[in-house]
């Protein structure tokens, strides 16, 4: 018996408070990205305490809310046979709770695009109508990371000389990009390098 | 009994799809125990429910892309001084290894018309509960009361589209057992809009012969949420036989902004009128998650009204529970 606990424990990856059966693929958010798009490929990661670490070192003053620890997903998404980037979900505290957004990332870890999957800010549409998106469409984390005031968690004016609306969402979308696109990096670049092998 | 259980969800979960990967690869696991506290104020009775189980999630690729994905839980379930107790046991202390979700989903691609198939034990598509499962909680949306059974063997086709989501199941309405008793069987359908966004409706149907009874029932839902305030309601019309029913449920429920705590409350209204009763029934709940483990939840259920041939229900629930 105490084998068996032995390999239930090493097996053990839990992520969610919720069981497993309430876990859902974001498909029409997905289609909304990648429009023609084929196919998607998922790969299952854990995100652990040593990557929060690394989050704290490369992003200081950014924690990753206890939601963002555990397993998560990254689409792989193809068309023509052609890997054409990734989707991957994240989340990211608000003052109107957690807001979800399903990002688009091309093949050298660039922001393709964006949907939200829950935001329930009443700045949403403001930010949906505004020119943001735009800045940060086709940049890197570095290059995102431009954008970061001293504080570490706010657009600085470089950003906000850019666009056309001042809202604190705008902060919370800039932190959230910059998050998953290290965490993408950080924690399935060694898989994803595997599939063009 | 359970032995044959233990094969089919084993079947199901090992050997269904063509396993090409190390099966460790997309898998979640996690052991699920929990301990809960009924108080009932009006018999003053105690009982307790304890449930250490599995819970598991597996997606399968064929190194393209996917092509399909498992859920699979059991668990240990013990009553003690539970009355009345669920119908798979046999007494107020009773134990018994339950098959809750079990079942393998097969991915049609994405240009397909043809929908996903999801074949096993599974919740039936219905009401709010499609859209928020409550399994190992104590949040509820009576699921087992008003249908009959919560879960049932069969199979089911789904897809998500641009606009709009459907299931569609036909079950044997053998609850926990893989087969047709009696004649039973269970059709049941919803068609909603697209589950993640703030608003929601959805249409639901239901037509079964369960437990030798004809049973229909057709409900509509809907769902709202406003910054922190989610508003939530179902409405259905239903027969058992000859008595026609209507139920009403109306759920308001806010979440702290870190999202650790959230409290519900519930009205039920639900009237039979061939037996001239009605029960009126306000619940309020609170969960608290301090991280991705832990979960303490406690649930107050009073009956505002309630059939004369009925005893009136106050309870108490408080529940433990930890995922590792």
């Amino acid at each position: 018996m105490k084998y068996v606990v032995l390999v239930l424990v090493f097996f053990c990856k839990c992520g969610l408070a919720d069981a497993f059966c309430s876990l859902r693929d974001p498909v029409s958010q997905i289609n909304t990205l990648f429009p023609s798009h084929e196919r998607h490929l998922s790969l299952v990661k854990k995100i652990d305490n040593q990557t929060r670490q690394i989050v704290q070192r490369k992003l200081p003053n950014n924690e990753l809310h206890f939601g963002e620890l555990g397993q998560h997903t990254l689409y792989v998404v193809s068309e023509n046979s052609k890997v054409v980037g990734y989707v991957h979900v994240r989340s990211e505290q608000s003052h109107w709770g957690l807001v979800e957004i399903v990002w688009a990332i091309d093949i050298e870890y660039k922001i393709i695009d964006f949907v939200f999957q829950r935001c329930r800010s009443p700045e949403k549409d403001k930010l949906i109508n505004s020119n943001f998106k735009s800045a940060i469409v086709g940049k890197s984390f570095e290059q995102l990371k431009l954008y970061l005031d001293k504080d570490g968690r706010n657009g600085n004016q470089q950003l906000y000389d850019q666009i056309n609306i001042r809202t604190d969402l705008v902060n919370v979308v800039l932190r959230c990009a910059l998050k998953t696109l290290l965490l993408t990096e950080v924690v399935w670049q060694a898989e994803l390098n595997s599939l063009y092998e | 009994m359970l032995f044959k259980h233990w094969l089919v969800a084993l079947f199901l979960f090992m050997f269904a799809p063509p396993v090409l990967a190390d099966f460790s690869d997309n898998l979640r696991f996690a052991i699920d125990s929990s301990f809960r506290l009924n108080i009932n104020d009006i018999t003053s009775v105690t009982s307790r429910n304890y449930f250490l189980g599995m819970d598991t999630h597996k997606v399968f690729n064929d190194g393209n892309r996917d092509i399909g994905y498992a859920v699979a839980q059991l668990y240990y379930t013990k009553l003690s001084d539970q009355t009345p107790y669920p119908f798979m046991f046999s007494n107020k202390n009773d134990e018994q290894l339950i098959i809750r979700e079990a079942h393998y989903n097969i991915l049609t691609s994405r240009k397909s018309l043809l929908p996903n198939i999801r074949l096993g034990h599974f919740t039936l598509p219905f009401g709010l509960e499609d859209s928020q499962d409550t399994n190992g909680r104590l949040l509820d949306y009576g699921h087992g009361k008003n249908l009959g059974t919560k879960l049932d063997w069969g199979i089911l086709a789904n897809k998500v589209h641009t606009n709009v989501e459907y299931k569609v199941s036909y079950s044997l309405g053998g609850k926990d057992d893989p087969k047709s008793k009696e004649g039973s069987s269970v059709f049941t359908a919803r068609v909603s809009t697209l589950s993640h966004l703030d608003f929601g409706i959805g249409l639901s149907l239901y037509k079964a012969k369960l437990d030798q009874k004809n049973r229909k029932r057709v409900a509509f839902d809907l769902k709202y949420y406003l910054y922190n305030w989610g508003l939530k309601s179902e409405i259905a019309y239903g027969k058992v036989d000859d008595n026609s029913g209507l139920y009403w449920l109306f759920e308001l429920n806010r979440r702290t902004v870190n999202e650790q705590w959230k409290v519900y409350c519930h009205y039920i209204f639900d009237d039979q009128h061939q037996q001239k009763q009605s029960e009126q029934t306000f619940i309020a709940g609170a969960r608290y998650t301090p991280n991705n483990n832990l979960d303490v939840s406690v649930q107050l259920n009073h009956q505002l009204q309630h059939p004369a041939n009925k005893k009136e229900l106050r309870l108490m629930q408080m529940q433990l529970r930890h995922r590792f």
